[in-house]
């Protein structure tokens, strides 16, 4: 069983200026990512690189495909079941940081694993270990609002990792950051992916960031194609 | 139920400024809802109570009676003679009905429900003395010394109609304009002379509070030779008037209490929309619609249930001091004020009040749970649509 496999996906959708002809994004597209391994998607604007990420997460169904993570074919769950999913096998990372204003860094973490039941106690020191090695010790306790781009997104991380998920789908996780800032969060991100054995499927338009992981894939006429293995 | 879900409806109760105005409002219509019930409530039983110590006691039986006081269901027995009157001042006149009555009448009870005034240096006087009520005297321009005519409305054909000479000797007032210019007093030897048949005879008794409603239970054991009748039957028209108004007030304050639900329910809608994103994230990273639901649930009825009991405590404070303060009001020629009775002793009617606040709770329960339904609706996949 792998983290997550995707097998033979069909996406399209209907054309908005003639309803019975139908657009196709993704085309048999089939990927697997083993454990511990990172996995780059790069392409144009409006290739389906998102919509691949989003299908992989079980928060898009497929027009056709399946898509298995940990074993389990995630396009049959309800939104319900997904949830529960996504919550125990999956961490997300986006360009937005999608953060809760209501709270602080140090909570915001915890909330995925709050969510899967955990107690406060039970998860306050894996919480405040991935804030130290993210280098936001001295940022728990601040309030979303007063932290910076990259220091949002490095909480993001912290979240995305706080349940140990098998697979952490990343969709442009520095898009909106600085050089400086950017570099600083793929160095992080990648680093304490390898730290905790998890497994990475990135998107994004940085060839440079995308050259980082084990694996880099071209997504090109609504297929993958492998550019770069590393040895 | 997840700690989260607490912990989310906590901080959104701390933060939201939207549900802390939530609060305020549902207090600021549960505290007049409050003041209302028990201001009329209040007002309704004051009235009954005048109307009954100072009318016809609880129990009137018609003629004689051989009733004895028992202290415990029966607490007072008193014969009174009444008949009707005219009152001719040298400004005006006046109609009342005039109680003959012993010195024993104005006992504990009755006294609390009156306040006399009385002038030591008047001159003496061979004509027998009445008590006007204050607004009586007010109508016939009269003050206590004063004499007026009174002609009395014969109780028998063989009757002569005469005026008779009388001396205000004191006034008295009850709170009750109404009740007060309606009535007078005189001695019970003098209004014998007044009213010489035996039909202006009758006994006045007065039960313990906790049988108020429950007269049946002491005539029942009357003969069945004895007339009587109770209090509610003796002011049919003001007790009829105090059971419908009741009943239109508590369901005037239902109406109220609907709209003050359908506001929390509106509040909790707008909450969805403008946690559209957080609700999305949530559910991204793997919170159930059951969670979502939950958690903005218990925060906007948690401000809905505090906005409540602030609400109802902030209405029995006002209950317990508003009456000096309209009295005071009343006091100052506000002539609104003149006709309702404003000296009454609060009493909270705890099952109307329940039965309201109950309502609006319901309500609000409902109604939340109706506009939360569109939560179910939110999607993750619209963060990508709507950033």
């Amino acid at each position: 069983m792998h983290p997550l496999e995707i097998n033979n996906i069909f996406k399209s959708f209907k054309a908005v200026e003639n309803r019975n002809e139908y657009i196709t994004i993704l085309s048999g597209i089939s990927l697997t990512v083993e454990t511990g391994k990172s996995v780059s998607i790069i392409g144009k604007s409006g290739t389906g690189k998102s919509t691949l990420l989003q299908i992989a997460g079980g928060l898009d169904k497929p027009t056709s495909g399946h898509v298995f993570c940990d074993g389990v074919d995630i396009t049959t769950l309800n939104d319900s079941k997904a949830s529960q999913f996504r919550n125990r096998k999956i961490g997300f990372i986006f360009q937005a940081h999608l953060l809760l204003d209501d709270f602080n860094a140090l909570e915001n973490v915890m909330i995925p694993a709050l969510i899967s039941g955990k107690s406060k106690k039970q998860v306050l020191d894996r919480a405040k270990m991935l804030l130290s090695d993210l280098a936001l010790e001295d940022r728990m306790f601040h309030s979303t609002g007063t932290l910076s781009g990259g220091e949002k997104q490095r909480i993001a991380i912290c979240r995305a990792l706080i349940n140990e998920p098998d697979i952490i789908l990343a969709d442009e996780p520095t898009g909106s950051l600085d050089e400086e800032n950017a570099l600083e969060v793929e160095e992080l991100l990648l680093s304490q992916v390898k730290k905790e054995n998890r497994s990475l499927l990135l998107v994004t338009h940085n060839i440079e960031f995308a050259e980082k992981c084990d694996y880099m894939y071209l997504l090109k006429n609504h297929n993958l194609e492998l550019l770069r293995e590393k040895n | 139920m997840n700690r989260f879900t607490f912990f989310w409806a906590v901080r959104k109760i701390l933060r939201r400024s939207r549900l802390t105005g939530c609060m305020v409002l549902i207090c600021l219509v549960t505290a007049p809802l409050v003041l209302a019930l028990v201001f009329s409530s209040s007002m309704m039983a004051g009235i009954t109570n005048k109307y009954i110590y100072l009318s016809n006691g609880h129990i009137l039986v018609h003629g004689l009676s051989n009733i004895e006081p028992d202290k415990t269901n029966i607490i007072y027995v008193d014969t009174v003679i009444s008949g009707s009157a005219l009152a001719y001042s040298s400004d005006s006149t006046a109609s009342f009905v005039i109680k003959g009555i012993t010195n024993s009448y104005f006992n504990e009870q009755r006294q609390k429900q009156l306040t006399f005034i009385t002038e030591e240096n008047i001159n003496q006087s061979n004509l027998s003395g009445i008590t006007l009520s204050r607004k009586t005297a007010e109508n016939l321009n009269v003050k206590i010394g004063d004499r007026i005519a009174l002609m009395i409305v014969p109780d028998s054909s063989n009757s002569v109609v005469a005026p008779k000479i009388v001396r205000v000797n004191s006034l008295f007032y009850s709170g009750y304009d109404q009740l007060d210019e309606n009535l007078a007093f005189v001695s019970y030897d003098y209004a014998r002379t007044l009213f010489p048949s035996e039909e202006s005879i009758s006994t006045e008794i007065l039960l313990s509070n906790s049988l108020m409603d429950k007269t049946n239970v002491i005539t029942s054991n009357f003969n069945d030779n004895i007339k009587y009748s109770t209090w509610d039957q003796n002011n049919i028209s003001v007790y009829q008037n105090f059971v419908t108004s009741r009943q239109m007030i508590i369901i005037i304050l239902l109406l109220i209490s609907c709209v003050a639900a359908y506001y929390s329910a509106n509040i909790a809608q707008q909450m969805i929309q403008d946690d559209m994103v957080e609700i999305a994230t949530v559910k991204l990273i793997g919170g159930s619609n059951k969670l979502i639901v939950a958690s903005s649930f218990i925060s906007v009825f948690t401000v809905t249930l505090l906005g409540v009991i602030i609400g109802f405590f902030l209405g029995l404070f006002i209950s317990f001091n508003i009456g000096p303060f309209l009295s005071h009001l009343a006091e100052s020629g506000i002539s609104a004020f003149s006709y309702y009775l404003l000296d009454f002793d609060i009493t909270i009617p705890y099952s109307d009040i329940f039965l309201v606040l109950s309502s609006l709770l319901i309500i609000s329960v409902i109604s939340i749970f109706i506009s939360l339904r569109k939560t179910k609706r939110i999607s993750p996949i619209q963060l990508f649509t709507s950033l």
